[in-house]
């Protein structure tokens, strides 16, 4: 769509420039410097020519087909060039001094004598070539054998500053003319005195070129003389200074001197004669540079811009101002290109204002979107009244051809440097300066909560001085009208935005690349395409294929290397990749490993030295268990052995057999109890009971008849069981031994105690109990105690049933 | 190359799209297949009854998917002939004598640039 419309616009250019008077290469062209006498005699001798001025270079003509009135120092360069293959010269014009002594009397002979000479003194033309012309004849006559414009130049300057000289002023008292000029005005009437400068001048031949032979009829140079023009050969006619020996006829050797010394001859009269454009653009060669300049300034500048704008509608429109600008000044250095007069550069002319216009309408929109979300779609309704306004004034302005009422001017005339303003221009105008105005009130609107007080000052102190210029330029006041307006809007909208970007009222993301980098976390922005555009110190470079694997799946993180696993969120134009570091995590997950694996091994050794442990203290355990029993069991092993040894045989009987077996099953029944200990295991008293009815079963084969009843229930502290069940075997030996036959036993609880009483049939006094028995009754804090029962007496061990035993 | 390509190749792929990722042995840094979509994701999840069939078909597409895979991977790796691991594009070097890793090239004190610097 943009494509068709740029292409509808150049086609229009076209159009509108083929609109021209069409050329066919017939044409005599001159120039503002070609003599009128000259021309009405080329005009006989080429006939089939018309002749016509030059709205173009000349060279440009030329190639045109047509034939060029021109200097030497005109046609020899565009010869060289292949511009122009014939050169016919047929004047020989030289640089004088024409002394018009109808104003003075004074005496003048050369250009020195112009320091004191109290009058007027000009050129008689401001055109360029008649420039170099003077300058390089007033440096040939002031240093003939090595000419500086430097010298001339002082002396115009001298000159224009003591406000005697001056430009294309016909009326002054001096004039420095060609001296055909010079004649010419005295046979119009004048009194001029033609003074050919004393120091020297130069002399330079006029004549035609053309791209095809000329066929010029005989007699040219004598109908030339006629007319008061000299001749190439010297010759000239009446009226002309008898002594043209001072006057140096340029040869073409001398062209590369003269075109040193007279290149950039505009800027130098303006700058160092005049004292104009010091500090701008002076001459076409520095606008073209200087548009060149900007345009690339300009152009660096946005890429700043785009860099530090993250926010893309902003950047956006910022695009569109600076191509706003560019376009503004490309159109211009078209122009430069153009002939002043065509319609093509009226064109152009119009074509800045769709630029100019659309300034202040892009920065509006900014100011608009501003505080927008970026997504954010704008009801049409905002914009749509200044965009109307601007195609309406844009319109006008390319239209204005058809009713002046934009610009005011004479198509057919010099309308490039003679045109005014119509009211419809000042309507334009005042519609720009109110977007511009909304834009900044708006700006300052919006960025009225920002603390920094340079925010404020600084915007306004340039929009004062960009009024001020503007006001300043339309009344033209030199410091602003000799600047280049286009150059100077770009430079000044630049800088503004510069301006504004920095105080803060157009957010900006400046400090964002530091923020990033200051940041401790791995957040990467990527763009649409995968570039990275904001990365923070900590970040690593993300690759194509991993960039191409998040584009596709953002919801699912994937590890970058083994210690950084990238999650990725999508936002406007590209992603944020964000790096979580595992290391931490992995080098716990190691150490949690390695700790496992030692543990692992740890633990398989303390198992191991734990069944070491615990075969040995098993073994321990044994060989103490068993040095017990057998300590323990010693006495009464050794007693029964000691029992059975000393029984002979015709002693053996039944009841010794018993008693035997009884000893046995006493010692049987102690290593029971001795383990049952061991195992710190209460006895059953019903246990207890079986033991000490077992007691008794044998004690009845020994010969005693007895019983012993236990009434309890429940179980019984096995030392205090030991003890009962020793207590009753040594009471049945005793009994046995005093043939105490029988015996009753009562094992029973008195309140706290336990009671274990026998009764035998012979009194109980001299039994004798064992040391071991008594020191374990005196040990658990019991005792044993003989109870007269009036026709019998009993034995009874009491041990009482709870507390500490006595140590 | 390819057979030894295809052992260090990862899964990666989810139910909707298949990738292959292969870790470079010198950097460590690993490298992702382009992601290829699963043709019939969509009907996949939608018809749970044929889950069978689109499994089948997700396995014939992963295959291919992952010989796509390799391929693509031979463009980005290189197989060192002095250690024999696999090594990215970055970490392998085009040296003198012969091309190999670049902790190779400097433990052997070999110079030369990295295929893609």
């Amino acid at each position: 769509m943009k494509i068709r419309w740029l292409s509808f616009f150049i086609a229009l250019c076209i159009m509108l420039g083929g609109c021209s008077k069409s050329n066919d290469g017939g044409y005599l062209i001159s120039d503002i410097d070609s003599s009128n006498n000259y021309l009405s005699t080329l005009k006989f001798y080429l006939p089939n020519r018309d002749i016509k001025k030059s709205d173009k270079a000349i060279y440009q003509e030329v190639e045109d087909g047509n034939v060029a009135v021109c200097f030497d120092i005109q046609a020899k360069p565009a010869m060289e060039q292949g511009v122009g293959r014939y050169w016919y010269p047929h004047i020989l014009s030289t640089i004088v001094l024409a002394i018009d002594r109808d104003q003075t009397d004074i005496d003048i002979t050369g250009w020195n004598d112009l320091w004191d000479a109290q009058v007027k003194i000009s050129t008689n033309s401001n055109s360029i070539i008649r420039n170099m012309m003077v300058i390089g004849s007033i440096s040939y006559g002031l240093n003939r054998k090595d000419p500086s414009k430097r010298d001339a130049l002082e002396l115009l300057e001298y000159l224009y500053q003591d406000g005697r000289f001056r430009q294309n002023d016909c009326d002054a008292a001096i004039l420095i003319c060609l001296d055909h000029e010079a004649v010419n005005f005295n046979r119009n009437g004048g009194d001029y005195e033609i003074v050919v400068p004393s120091e020297g001048t130069l002399s330079f031949r006029m004549g035609l070129l053309s791209d095809e032979p000329l066929t010029l009829k005989q007699g040219i140079d004598d109908a030339l003389l006629s007319l008061g023009l000299p001749l190439v050969n010297g010759k000239r006619p009446l009226g002309f200074p008898d002594d043209y020996g001072s006057a140096y006829a340029l040869k073409e050797y001398d062209l590369g001197w003269f075109f040193d010394i007279t290149k950039d001859i505009s800027r130098d009269l303006r700058r160092q004669v005049y004292h104009q454009r010091l500090y701008s653009t002076a001459d076409l060669r520095e606008h073209i540079l200087s548009a060149i300049v900007t345009i690339t300034v300009i152009l660096l500048w946005k890429g700043t811009v785009s860099h530090r704008m993250i926010q893309q509608n902003l950047r956006r429109v910022v695009d569109v101002i600076v191509w706003l600008m560019v376009g503004w000044l490309l159109l211009r250095l078209f122009k430069y290109q153009l002939s002043e007069n065509e319609i093509l550069s009226r064109a152009c002319w119009y074509g800045y204002y769709p630029f100019q216009l659309g300034l202040p309408l892009a920065l509006y929109y900014l100011t608009v979107i501003l505080d927008q979300k970026e997504d954010k779609k704008l009801p049409i309704k905002i914009m749509l009244l200044p965009f109307i306004s601007y195609i309406t004034s844009v319109s006008l302005v390319f239209t204005n051809d058809l009713h002046q009422l934009v610009f005011k001017f004479n198509p057919n005339g010099n309308w490039s440097d003679d045109y005014s303003y119509g009211p419809v221009y000042w309507m334009i105008i005042a519609i720009s300066i109110i977007f511009l105005i909304s834009a900044i009130m708006k700006m300052f609107y919006k960025g009225r909560k920002g603390s920094y007080w340079g925010g404020k000052i600084f915007p306004l102190l340039f929009c004062i001085a960009l009024f001020a210029y503007i006001i300043a330029y339309a009344c033209r006041v030199p410091l602003a009208w000799e600047t280049d307006l286009t150059v100077f809007m770009c430079i000044a909208s630049m800088l503004f935005f510069e301006v504004v970007l920095h105080t803060g009222l157009i957010p900006v993301n400046i400090q964002y690349q530091k923020l990033f980098k200051a940041a401790p976390i791995g957040l990467i922005l990527l763009d649409k395409d995968g570039h990275t555009v904001l990365t923070s110190g900590d970040a690593s470079y993300v690759s194509n294929s991993i960039w191409k694997r998040l584009l596709t799946d953002m919801d699912h993180p994937l590890l970058k290397d083994k210690d950084t696993l990238l999650h990725a969120v999508p936002i406007h134009g590209g992603m944020a990749v964000w790096q979580e570091d595992l290391s931490a995590l992995n080098r716990i997950r190691q150490d949690i490993q390695d700790v496992q694996l030692r543990l692992k091994a740890v633990n398989s050794l303390l198992k191991e030295e734990e069944e070491v442990k615990k075969r040995l203290l098993i073994a321990e355990t044994n060989q103490t268990l068993f040095e017990h029993l057998d300590r323990d069991m010693e006495s009464r092993i050794n007693a029964l052995s000691d029992l059975i040894e000393s029984i002979k045989d015709e002693e053996y009987s039944e009841d010794m057999v018993a008693y035997v077996t009884l000893c046995l099953c006493h010692t049987k029944r102690r290593c029971n109890l001795f383990f049952l200990a061991y195992q710190g295991e209460p006895l059953l008293k019903d246990e207890l009971g079986i033991y000490l009815d077992e007691l008794t079963e044998l004690a009845h084969y020994a010969g005693l008849k007895m019983l012993i009843r236990c009434d309890q229930n429940g179980v019984l502290e096995i030392k205090k069981a030991a003890l009962c069940y020793d207590f009753a075997f040594e009471s049945i030996c005793q009994a046995l031994k005093d043939e105490a036959s029988p015996l009753m036993g009562y094992l029973m609880n008195d309140g706290n105690d336990l009671m274990f009483r026998f009764l035998p049939v012979k009194s109980p006094e001299e039994w004798q109990y064992s040391e071991e028995l008594l020191v374990t009754v005196s040990m658990l804090g019991g005792q044993i105690s003989y109870k007269d029962l009036d026709d019998a007496i009993g034995i009874c061990l009491i041990v009482p049933l709870g507390g500490e035993p006595c140590v | 190359m390819i057979n030894f390509l295809s052992s260090h190749l990862e899964d990666c792929s989810s139910n909707n799209y298949f990738c292959f990722a292969i870790r470079c042995e010198v950097c460590g840094e690993y490298w992702y297949s382009s992601s290829i979509p699963f043709t019939k994701a969509l009907f996949a999840s939608e018809y749970s009854s044929k889950k069978e069939l689109y499994e089948a078909i997700y396995q014939r597409e992963k295959e291919r998917a992952k010989m796509v895979a390799e391929k693509e991977a031979r463009e980005h790796f290189s197989l060192c002939p002095i250690c024999r691991r696999l090594v990215c594009d970055s970490c392998f070097m085009i040296c003198d004598e012969m091309d190999m890793c670049k902790e190779c090239a400097y433990r052997m004190e070999e110079y030369g640039e990295s295929v893609v610097p």
